[in-house]
């Protein structure tokens, strides 16, 4: 520690705002984060389906479902729903992650009825009309066309692929050939199944838990839809080492993306798994950073993220860098992987690294919407009641043996897919070095 | 929405002996603290020859200063579980943490460390042009229309001090030296050219004690020198076509001229932003997006820069789409607007969703700092921050006609065109 630098007066106790819950007589449960501060309110229908479970011969099936959602029900048109949304300043917006999806309507605190009303008529009387879905159809295509530009899409939809192979864990996109092929009766199943997973509501903001009650109850009270949760589990291919490279003409820096299956979040060593990643790469003290751009300066930024699914997990290490270092820079990364595995973290790394992991989840606790997002987390993936008042002290229980045993298991240097994203003359000759080299073009198209 | 449903910004502001302007806003909301100081230089004070100095002193704010080494300012705040960065434009730099409130003598002392002193080798200073090359690539030049944004300011702007990009040239990057270092530190990085604003869980009188326990020994030695910003009037359409190698569909940016951030019709422009392309009921979207699906993407808005803005509107093209339909379909959706205004509901819509955005700026200390920041550098005063909403919702129908009439004309336009390099 710094000498210089002034100490901390003692520190305030950090209490994790009350989450208040009720359930509806259909069994739809209400969550409420009050907080009168700004005169705003958010609700989120949530409900535990994602991209994964998309039939396999109906991919893209829950984006498009819940993009035409707001192309028109029973009442509104495609228009006059967006003439209503507008006039209100009601932000709708839609999300299909991985394994879960929300539709979620923000406000002002007037508007709460209006909200909540128009959630639930969209929820539950969407029209799915078949010219909107053609003019929506277009509008994707657009945007799937132009995301092939972007070398971050282009390296992760290649770094799932070879770390998931056929597992729906590997899906990052749509093709065009899967839009064309959703037809409007997709989409009718498509709501089912987002229903059949069961759906819990969560309010936050200037609205209490008695009023969310009653607003629940007007606008989704009566509604029984038909539950039938689904299980996804399907086998994961074994974890191996390979080398892609995705080319870009005309890339004047390269993307590298190094990943590796983990473990699900259920899994006990995940919060030591989180605790070795901030210190791989979690942030701009890591090993990483300061190893690639503060160094060496090959790069703007080199940070690991890792993603957990009810599953299985993946840790993934990134940096946009000159495509000269390019090769070094992949070497680096993977020296840096095996190190977290062979050396116990230093001390000051792990304080570091707790702090860092503490202080970013104080700062989620400052927004009811934030909390609110937590709880929703929590929720999904089964973590105990008591998870977020336990999670700093478990946190702070964790070792540099936890750490180093942890990546030792997981961050296996050797098992690590490495993609570059670049152009071919400049990479495909020493990207051999790294295993058996796979070569696509920016479609998605296999080369020689 | 009433008026007294959004909350008051009550703020305390202090000058010290040195020019230090200090501006103190207590909450008890959340055990955090946001330490913002902003320094009023950005690229548009670079001399032809140093474009990108600016954001390049940014990085080496981060390389040690007298009692704190290279790469820990951020590493003691990470100790901390604070969350830390910097950001340059054309008008200000700012750095900020945010911190538990429990560590606000930290943040306070290593802003005055590094505002007091420099310690930048050759070393360091190579490494971090290195890196702002990389950064350069990242943003701009490896990525789609990126190039074309930076170009877009050099042909729209007369004047190099706003038309040159904040990044810079590569060419001026790699020709800085560490001579400049110095003298741009001393020139304008120093008290009497910073807004320092705390906001968060403080109690303020002693928070002030500890501003001037850090700050009051710093000498004020700066001799800022203000950039002219005077843009000439337009007079004649401003058209390029760039090829773009990355892109895989067509683009157009647009600008118009359009008033500094104080003026009224600056404000009427932004609410005009709102009616042409803000949600999906806005006239461009309907049409070029519902009825037509000719644009997959579509942005308009005014920038906020101090000085001379633009008002901005891009969008990207279908592939089988040509840009004359887009162009000539905008002509007539202007043209409705310079002879039948607004409507109602769009006024309606525009206030509303002024007001929402306004009240979402206010969520964290982080955005109520920043906001409090960037208000006193662009009006000169903090207080704006509670009558700013207040402009905006009084803005009339009639005046946003008559600013677009004034303002969207060919004459006073520049315009790239993107033409994709990478077939779709």
């Amino acid at each position: 520690m710094n000498r210089f630098a002034p100490r901390p007066s003692p520190p305030q106790n950090i209490k994790f705002p009350e989450i208040k819950a009720g359930v509806l007589e259909n069994g739809i449960q209400v969550l409420c984060v009050h907080d009168p501060y700004l005169p705003k309110v958010s609700i989120r229908a949530v409900f535990s389906m994602g991209r994964v479970h998309d039939p396999e011969v109906c991919i893209g099936r829950l984006q498009l479902t819940s993009e035409m959602l707001k192309e028109g029900t029973a009442r509104y048109s495609s228009q006059s729903l967006a003439d209503y949304l507008d006039r209100k300043a009601l932000d709708l917006d839609f999300e299909v992650a991985t394994e879960h999806s929300f539709v979620s309507l923000t406000g002002m605190k007037d508007h709460v009825e209006a909200a909540v009303e128009l959630l639930a008529e969209i929820l539950q009387n969407p029209s799915f009309p078949e010219d909107e879905l053609e003019k929506v159809k277009v509008r994707w295509k657009g945007l799937l066309i132009s995301q092939r530009s972007d070398p971050g899409f282009l390296a992760n939809e290649r770094l799932l692929c070879e770390v998931f192979g056929n597992h729906p864990y590997s899906r990052a996109t749509i093709s065009l050939d899967q839009l064309q092929a959703i037809q409007r009766g997709d989409l009718e199943n498509g709501l089912a199944q987002i229903w059949g997973a069961g759906c819990f509501l969560v309010f936050t903001g200037a609205v209490t838990i008695e009023d969310a009650l009653k607003l629940a109850d007007s606008q989704f009270g009566k509604f029984h839809p038909e539950t039938a949760p689904s299980s996804n589990d399907k086998p994961l291919p074994e974890r191996k080492r390979s080398a892609v490279l995705v080319c870009r003409p005309h890339s004047t820096q390269t993307r590298v993306a190094i990943g590796i299956r983990t473990i699900p979040r259920s899994d006990e060593r995940f919060l030591s798994l989180r605790l070795a990643n901030q210190v791989f790469g979690g942030g701009a003290s890591s090993r990483l950073f300061l190893n690639l751009r503060e160094d060496k300066g090959y790069t703007y930024g080199a940070y690991s993220a890792i993603r957990s699914h009810h599953q299985s997990g993946l840790l993934v290490a990134a940096a946009s860098v000159n495509t000269e270092s390019a090769v070094f820079s992949i070497e680096e990364i993977l020296k840096e992987a095996e190190m977290m595995g062979r050396q116990f973290p230093s001390e000051e790394e792990l304080e570091r690294s707790k702090a860092e992991l503490a202080g970013a989840f104080i700062r989620r606790t400052e927004t009811p919407t934030s909390v609110g997002s937590l709880e929703i987390s929590r929720r999904l993936l089964g973590l105990p009641e008591d998870y977020y008042h336990t999670y700093i002290p478990q946190l702070q229980g964790l070792s540099g043996a936890d750490v180093t045993k942890v990546s030792e298991d997981l961050l296996v240097a050797s098992q690590m897919v490495i993609v570059a994203v670049s152009d071919r003359e400049s990479l495909e000759s020493e990207l051999h070095n790294f295993g058996e080299l796979k070569v696509f073009d920016a479609e998605g198209n296999r080369l020689e | 929405m009433k008026k007294t449903e959004i909350p008051l910004i009550c703020f305390e502001q202090y000058w010290l002996e040195n020019g230090l302007r200090v501006i103190l806003y207590p909450t008890k909301r959340v055990p955090l603290v946001h330490v913002n100081i902003q320094y009023q230089v950005g690229s548009s004070f670079e001399e032809p020859g140093m474009s990108g100095f600016a954001h390049l002193f940014e990085h080496l704010m981060f390389q040690g200063s007298e009692h704190v080494a290279k790469n820990e300012h951020g590493s003691l705040v990470d100790f901390a579980g604070g969350r830390w960065n910097a950001s340059t434009s054309k008008d200000r730099t700012v750095y900020y943490e945010t911190l538990p409130a429990n560590y606000l003598d930290l943040g306070l002392w290593l802003e005055a460390d590094r505002m007091r002193s420099l310690s930048v080798t050759e070393d360091n200073f190579e490494n971090q042009r290195n890196t702002v090359i990389e950064e350069k690539k990242q943003s701009y030049d490896n990525r789609p229309y990126g190039n074309a944004y930076l170009r877009f300011d050099e042909l729209a702007y007369s004047n190099w001090a706003y038309g040159h990009p904040v990044i810079g040239s590569i060419d001026d990057l790699r020709a800085a030296d560490l001579e400049a270092v110095k003298a741009f530190h001393q020139d304008y990085y120093g008290p009497g050219n910073a807004i320092l604003v705390l906001a968060g869980d403080f109690d303020p009188k002693e928070a002030f004690g500890k501003v001037r326990q850090y700050f009051d020994g710093i000498l004020d030695r700066t001799n800022p020198r203000k950039p002219d910003l005077y843009e000439p009037a337009q007079n004649g359409e401003k058209l390029e076509e760039i090829t773009d190698p990355l892109a895989v569909l067509p683009a157009v940016i647009m600008g118009y001229h359009i008033p500094p951030i104080d003026a009224d019709d600056y404000f009427a422009m932004s609410l005009l932003a709102y009616v042409l392309a803000d949600g999906d009921s806005s006239r461009l979207y309907r049409r070029f997006v519902y009825e037509n699906n000719w644009i997959t993407g579509l942005f308009a808005g005014p920038n906020q820069y101090i000085g001379p803005q633009l008002f901005r509107i891009w969008f990207q093209i279908q592939a089988d789409v040509k840009q004359e339909i887009v162009l000539r379909a905008l002509d007539e959706e202007l043209q409705k607007i310079f002879d039948e205004g607004i409507t109602d509901q769009e006024m309606e819509k525009a206030r509303n969703q002024v007001a929402y955005r306004f009240i979402e700026r206010l969520s964290t200390v982080s955005q109520i700092g920043d906001l409090l920041s960037h208000t006193t550098s662009v009006y000169g005063d903090p207080a704006v921050v509670n009558t700013q909403l207040e402009r905006y919702l009084s803005v009339s129908q009639e005046q946003i006609r008559e600013a677009a009439r004034k303002y969207l004309v060919d004459h006073n336009r520049t315009l790239i065109s993107v033409v994709p390099g990478r077939q779709a």
